[in-house]
């Protein structure tokens, strides 16, 4: 695989882009499907479950994993830990992609996507925690684009504006950080509407804080998983100084996330004491949620201190796909499998294959326009014009 | 656009009413504000025990609201068997329940005094009207469906098969008749005053002393009294609610009770995270200069014992170069004096110049001691 | 609804609905309206203070 990116560019046939280039493909044929035939068509979803996997996956998991962004410019600019700097980059790249796909997959969901700037400009809704969301989400993009766009000016030659948006990135990293605080929690506290459709292992008024904080080792996770990836396909890209820091930061994100998810295995604890919910434990929906818990959260986490204890880089990174897929599992179980946990299995909502193969679809364009940024723009190195050190 | 800007200011101007008198005082808003409803709005009474099934509240349902025929005619009672929930086209369904499928129940949208779609819309689609109505604006929604995911009784349906003009639906409680001071097209059919349209205090009222009244006939329990804040209509049973597909497990806090918690957390995370992280960044940023003020202290005086150093090194130097020097001059004076003294002692001219002599060689010897033990 | 309230009462009602606050879901909606206004100063405000409180450090 290594060598697959290093073969010159006139050979277009190689295995990632044959297989991308199906699955965008069946993208657009699902697009049509959608914007012809209706949600009806394409989807499972009926007036019970109303919500699916472009709302439970798409963008609850999306956002969770797309966290990075504002942890990473947090420890480098706010945190001072200048050692993280290289990694500043990719992590705001993948941010800003991840909420565009977020943005994009709702157009999808909602039934009449041109509407979606109206909560913002026309008629706020500000009793609702979706406005706050959406608010949040809006507002974030536009953060984000901005903090990513001086590798697009550098590659362009924007030499001043380029300067000037780089002059701004305290201020944006500050704004980052309140806006995921935000939308972050505020996704969580979507579902305290609802004690009466959701388990009440899940359902917590802790929810806001629980999304908040799996946030910060979602985005962790997504930062080391992702520079692995890198690491394998696009290596030729990286200069020295991203090559050297990197080490420092699996170990220093994998030890952050190690503790972060001791921490969160805590309040998590906490919750089930002060609802008493000890007794649905030995249901078949505690197995569930202690597999959640125990297998998807816990035990990820021991990993992560291990390998940053014993500097073992490949385990660090085993732990953070572990983790990754554990929070798909908990964002999953809570607007998915544990909401509507009353109803009997005939009403109860499974997605249908073009469903799974939209939201395939969109996580297949995330890449592919990934590949196609940090190949071009200075990502993973930095430009020789703009040395910070 | 302009009515709803005037509107907004107004409502502008009374919540800086409200908060003047008090609101900010506590960190939960309108956690210490009681709010009872709008005063007289109406309601339904649905008298469970009287209603026979006969789908006739489905029917004028149906024609009222222009929706469209059904498969099966309205006066099919085998319908009844299967248990239904509310669609996008029937606003309201009769469910049978009980042993001998004696029991009825008319579903339909509670319109609850707080209701949990209107706290969840995004773009106030959803609307609590003083008559009483829950009222839905096709003309705002965006179809993100949270309504229906916040609705406790799983009323709102969704258009699924409509492409691009797709809206919820739920029940109006007819409030383009209501504002004709018409009937709701359900109360108005329902052959058998199972359904009582009123003010909801009366309807309160009615529904209490029918208990007191009958207590062997009624369950002790006026539904949609307290239910989810409390709803417009409410229910009459014979039979325990749960049994009969309403649930009892609901509680009496409304969706905005449920919501305002977090919804006041936002403001104060605005309000503290700027000063907070500022504050981290500051406290970086002056450990990382006092670090850089340490380190060039430290390279200064480095640099600074080096020079020190330095110079000692050369001055010793110096003074083991002159010293070597004196020390081989001294050695040549002393060796061509010591000639000299030979030569005079030779020629034996003793007692004139003995004294000077050995007076000149004891100072050079000193000095070649002291010369010694200084290194 | 019964009895039909007519002439300078009916304003009178009319106005007090209009400008009272009966529902927590209005209460939320006009004081959340007021108080995102009142984020979004402060966003702008902090770090203009922020600017105005350090500019004259030497760094």
């Amino acid at each position: 695989m290594d060598s697959d990116n290093r073969i010159p560019e006139n050979k277009k046939l190689t295995t990632f882009n044959v297989v991308t280039g199906i699955i965008l493909a069946g993208g657009v044929v699902l697009t049509i499907l959608r914007f012809t035939m209706g949600l009806g068509t394409v989807t499972n979803l009926d007036n019970n479950n109303p919500w699916g996997i472009w709302i439970g996956f798409d963008l609850l998991c999306g956002v969770a994993l797309a966290a990075g962004g504002y942890v990473t410019s947090a420890t480098c600019y706010i945190f001072g830990l200048k050692r993280f700097h290289s990694a500043v980059r990719p992590a705001i790249l993948t941010a800003f992609l991840g909420y565009a796909l977020v943005v994009l997959a709702l157009h999808y969901d909602v039934g009449r996507p041109w509407r979606l700037p109206y909560p913002v400009f026309y008629s706020p809704g500000t009793s609702s925690l979706l406005y706050e969301v959406g608010l949040c989400v809006f507002l974030y993009l536009t953060v984000l684009f901005i903090e990513y766009s001086p590798a697009a000016m550098e590659w362009l030659g924007f030499k001043k504006l380029r300067n000037v948006v780089v002059k701004l990135t305290l201020l944006l990293t500050i704004f980052g950080v309140v806006l995921s605080t935000l939308h972050q929690s505020s996704l969580g506290a979507l579902f305290l509407i609802v004690p009466s459709k959701l388990h009440p292992l899940w359902y917590s008024s802790y929810l806001p804080v629980y999304f908040f904080i799996s946030s910060m080792f979602a985005g962790m996770s997504m930062v080391i998983f992702e520079g692995s990836l890198a690491h394998r396909h696009l290596k030729d890209k990286m200069d020295e100084t991203h090559l050297r820091e990197n080490t420092g930061v699996v170990l220093g994100f994998g030890k952050a996330a190690s503790f972060i998810m001791m921490g969160y295995v805590g309040i998590k604890i906490i919750g089930l004491s002060i609802d008493n919910n000890w007794h649905y434990l030995t249901t078949g929906w505690g197995l569930w949620y202690l597999l959640e818990l125990i297998g998807f959260v816990l035990f990820p986490g021991i990993l992560y201190a291990v390998g940053s204890r014993e500097k073992n880089l490949t385990l660090i990174r085993v732990a953070s796909l572990w983790t990754v897929l554990g929070i798909v599992l908990n964002r999953l179980n809570i607007s998915v499998v544990a909401f509507n946990w009353h109803l009997p299995s005939a009403q109860r909502y499974c997605p249908s294959f073009m469903e799974i193969a939209t939201s395939v679809f969109i996580v297949t364009l995330g890449i592919v326009i990934y590949r196609f940024i940090a190949t071009r723009m200075p990502i993973l190195h930095e430009h020789p014009d703009y040395r910070a050190h | 656009m302009a009515i709803s800007r005037r509107k907004f200011l107004g409502s502008l101007g009374a919540a800086i009413g409200a908060t003047t008198s008090g609101v900010l005082t506590k960190a939960y808003g309108a956690a210490n504000k009681e709010f009872k409803g709008y005063p007289g709005s109406s309601g339904v009474l649905h008298d469970i025990t009287l209603c026979i099934g006969c789908r006739k509240c489905e029917q004028a349902c149906n024609k009222v609201n222009d929706l469209p025929q059904p498969e099966k005619p309205f006066d099919d009672l085998t319908v009844l068997q299967q248990k239904r929930r509310t669609q996008a086209d029937e606003y309201t369904v009769v469910n049978q329940f009980g042993p001998q499928g004696s029991v009825f129940v008319k579903k339909q949208c509670n319109h609850c005094l707080e209701p949990a779609c209107a706290s969840a819309c995004f773009v106030k689609a959803f609307k609590k009207t003083p008559a009483g109505p829950v009222v839905y604006d096709a003309d705002l929604c965006v179809g993100c469906r949270y309504c229906m995911v916040a609705c406790s009784f799983e009323v709102p349906a969704y258009e699924y098969d409509k492409v691009l003009t797709p809206r919820v639906t739920k029940c109006t409680m007819c409030a383009p008749r209501l504002a004709e001071g018409k009937l709701p097209g359900c109360v108005e059919a329902c052959p058998r005053e199972a359904l009582i349209f009123g003010e909801r205090d009366m309807l309160l009222k009615i529904a209490k002393s029918r208990i007191q009244k009958h207590p062997d006939h009624y369950v002790d329990h006026v539904y949609g009294e307290h239910e989810m804040g409390g709803t417009s209509w409410l229910y009459l049973s014979g039979q325990p609610f749960e049994s009969i597909g309403m649930r009892e497990d609901l509680g009496t806090a409304s969706a905005p009770e449920l919501t305002s918690g977090a919804l006041s957390t936002v403001p104060i995370i605005v309000g503290l995270w700027p000063v907070l992280l500022t504050g981290v960044y500051a406290i970086s940023k002056r450990k990382d200069k006092i670090a850089k003020e340490e380190q060039d202290q430290a390279l200064h005086t480095a640099s600074v014992q080096a020079t020190e150093e330095m110079n000692q090194k050369i001055e010793a130097l110096r003074e083991k170069m002159v010293k070597e020097k004196t020390a081989a001059i001294n050695f040549e004076v002393k060796k061509a004096l010591e000639e000299a003294a030979k030569e005079k002692e030779a020629e034996k001219q003793i007692e004139i110049h003995e004294e000077k002599d050995s007076t000149s060689t004891g100072e050079l010897e000193d000095s070649q001691e002291n010369g010694k033990q200084e290194e | 609804m019964s009895t039909r309230i007519t002439g300078p009462i009916r304003r009178l009602k009319e106005d007090i609905l209009e400008n009272t606050i009966f529902t927590l879901q209005d209460f939320m909606t006009c004081t959340k309206g007021l108080t995102y206004i009142i984020m979004g100063g402060i966003l702008v405000f902090m770090p203009l203070f922020w600017k105005f409180l350090t500019d004259r450090e030497d760094d």
